[in-house]
């Protein structure tokens, strides 16, 4: 009789705990009213933020930028956020990393994001085009580099150019983030186009979703190198994991990273205030300490 | 542990149990006692999420609940939002995706009541309904209860659909096994071991209920 029970009472956990997680606010806070089951009314949400953002501190009508950013900005983020978030408290921000090229194939779809950071120009302009954001809402935040990131595991001699290193038989696998979707792809390509051996590793190349899956390859040892964003390769956690070898920057179309944002968002104002952080000296600041180069400073 | 990603987890996977209770045991009970000749191209169908890669009904999805489609536009007009990288978007796909961890349990464990029981039942004057709930559902318990463990432990562990359709957004479509790729991409291996470890124990779990379900089948 004690097995025949048995079932039925952790199912009962189970039911338990699934029931418990459905009503109210989610106590942590981090999680918007889409985790009801019945989805995110948006015309309803539009209109809430701006009429009571002004005179109600409810946590649930509080301002809040849904963030789709390329993941080179994984690591500058957080530091980002906070710098925001001294200037800001009263703004929430969320994001979500990934590559570019696949945000963009969402927001065809109409993606619950408010502010796009994406890794080129080329998509925020396009999205502006095809009328998915606010005209006039495009902007430049940071320039890209890539850096040779060779893991720890892989011997190679030091001091060695990029292009010999790559041409080592010892570098069996070679990471790079899909040049189909994603705008560092693109550039690893462009590189290893520039250095004339683009057909020869060809059969080495793995291609990873996105710029940090890349560089997580050659961390985990799938990869012996990988050519990644030198903002992730600047991540603390890496230290004594591999070394970084500086990719010159005429080797590839520049990195120009622009944003946008979306024609859908519910508090625009709020995504133009962290807009104007990130091209304004707080933001420069933080992404320049994060291997990033600037663009010119705006009018 | 990521405590939202977490909730959210269980919540998808319990509605989505809930929800192919109630279309799923309909459908079963039908399969288990038809002789239409339809039989054979609805199971099919069932069974198809076993076969057809994760990607292909995800991209199937996206375009057929998205705001560009008449369904998505239906519903757009109806809610004013897409579908699509909603809750409601992934328990669509999550209950397609499910049907034969559901059905197929239920089809097999209700086929496998004598039917001289229901149709004593009928005889002794209960309706469809009360023969159902008083005869059928308590011999078939086990069966249905297997269906429900499976569906719910693989809604816990889907991962392609669910990154199609609902986009991996914290707090609205990322489900734990969307929260262990993220971690293993932003290099968070330690956040990677914790929840990996725990769904590891819960698939073991859920098996064994699977099993010990099983072979008290035999001894009744």
């Amino acid at each position: 009789m004690s097995i025949e029970i048995r079932p039925l009472v952790w199912l009962g956990c189970l039911v338990l705990a699934c029931g418990c997680g459905h009503p109210g606010p989610t106590p942590s806070g981090t999680g918007p009213a889409g985790a009801d089951p019945t989805p995110a009314n948006s015309s309803a949400v539009k209109v809430l933020p701006e009429v009571s953002a002004a005179d109600s501190p409810d946590p649930v009508t509080r301002p809040r930028v849904r963030i789709a950013a390329a993941s080179d900005l994984r690591l500058v983020f957080p530091e980002l956020q906070r710098g925001f978030q001294t200037e800001h408290p009263q703004i929430d921000l969320e994001v979500a990393f990934g590559s570019s090229g696949s945000f963009f194939a969402q927001f065809t779809q109409q993606a619950p994001f408010d502010l796009f950071l994406s890794a080129d120009l080329d998509l925020p302009q396009r999205l502006v085009d095809q009328g998915d954001a606010l005209p006039d809402s495009q902007f430049e935040y940071a320039r890209g580099n890539l850096v040779l990131w060779i893991g720890s595991g892989t011997e190679l001699p030091e001091g060695g150019e990029g292009v010999d290193l790559l041409q080592d038989p010892r570098v069996t696998r070679i990471a790079i983030a899909n040049p189909d979707h994603a705008p560092y792809g693109k550039a690893a390509l462009a590189v290893l186009k520039s250095w004339n051996i683009a057909d020869e590793v060809a059969p080495r190349l793995v291609l990873a979703d996105n710029v940090a899956q890349a560089l997580q390859f050659v961390d985990t040892g799938a990869a012996s190198v990988g050519l990644v964003s030198a903002s992730l390769a600047r991540d603390p956690r890496l230290a004594g994991r591999g070394r970084g070898l500086p990719i010159p920057s005429d080797l590839h179309p520049p990195l120009r990273q622009g944003g946008v944002i979306l024609k859908w968002a519910r508090d625009p104002e709020a995504a133009r205030a962290l807009r104007e952080f990130l091209v304004g000296p707080s933001g420069r600041d933080l992404l320049k300490e994060h291997g990033f180069q600037l663009p010119e400073p705006g009018p | 542990m990521d405590w939202t990603a977490f909730r959210l987890t269980l919540q998808l996977a319990g509605a989505t149990t809930l929800a192919l209770l109630v279309l799923g045991l309909p459908l079963a009970a039908w399969l288990a006692s038809t002789r239409s000749r339809w039989r054979y191209l609805v199971e099919a169908l069932v069974a198809l999420p076993l076969v057809l890669p994760p990607t292909v009904l995800g991209f199937y999805l996206l375009w057929g609940l998205g705001p560009h489609s008449p369904l998505g536009r239906v519903w757009m007009s109806l809610t004013g939002a897409p579908l699509t990288f909603t809750f409601g978007g992934m328990l669509v796909a999550s209950v397609l995706y499910n049907l034969p961890f559901a059905v197929r349990p239920f089809t097999s464990a209700l086929a496998a009541v004598d039917r001289r029981l229901i149709e004593a039942a009928w005889c002794l004057g209960l309706s469809p309904v009360q023969t159902l709930l008083r005869v059928t559902i308590p011999l078939a318990w086990r069966g249905i209860l297997t269906g429900m463990i499976l569906t719910f432990a693989h809604t816990v562990g889907e991962f392609g659909v669910i990154l199609m359709v609902g986009g991996n957004i914290p707090g609205v479509t990322r489900t734990l096994s969307m929260a262990v790729y993220d971690d293993v991409q932003a290099l968070r291996y330690s956040a990677a071991v914790t929840t990996s470890v725990w769904l590891l124990l819960f698939a073991l779990l859920a098996l064994g209920l699977v099993q010990t379900l099983d072979r008290g089948r035999g001894g009744r």
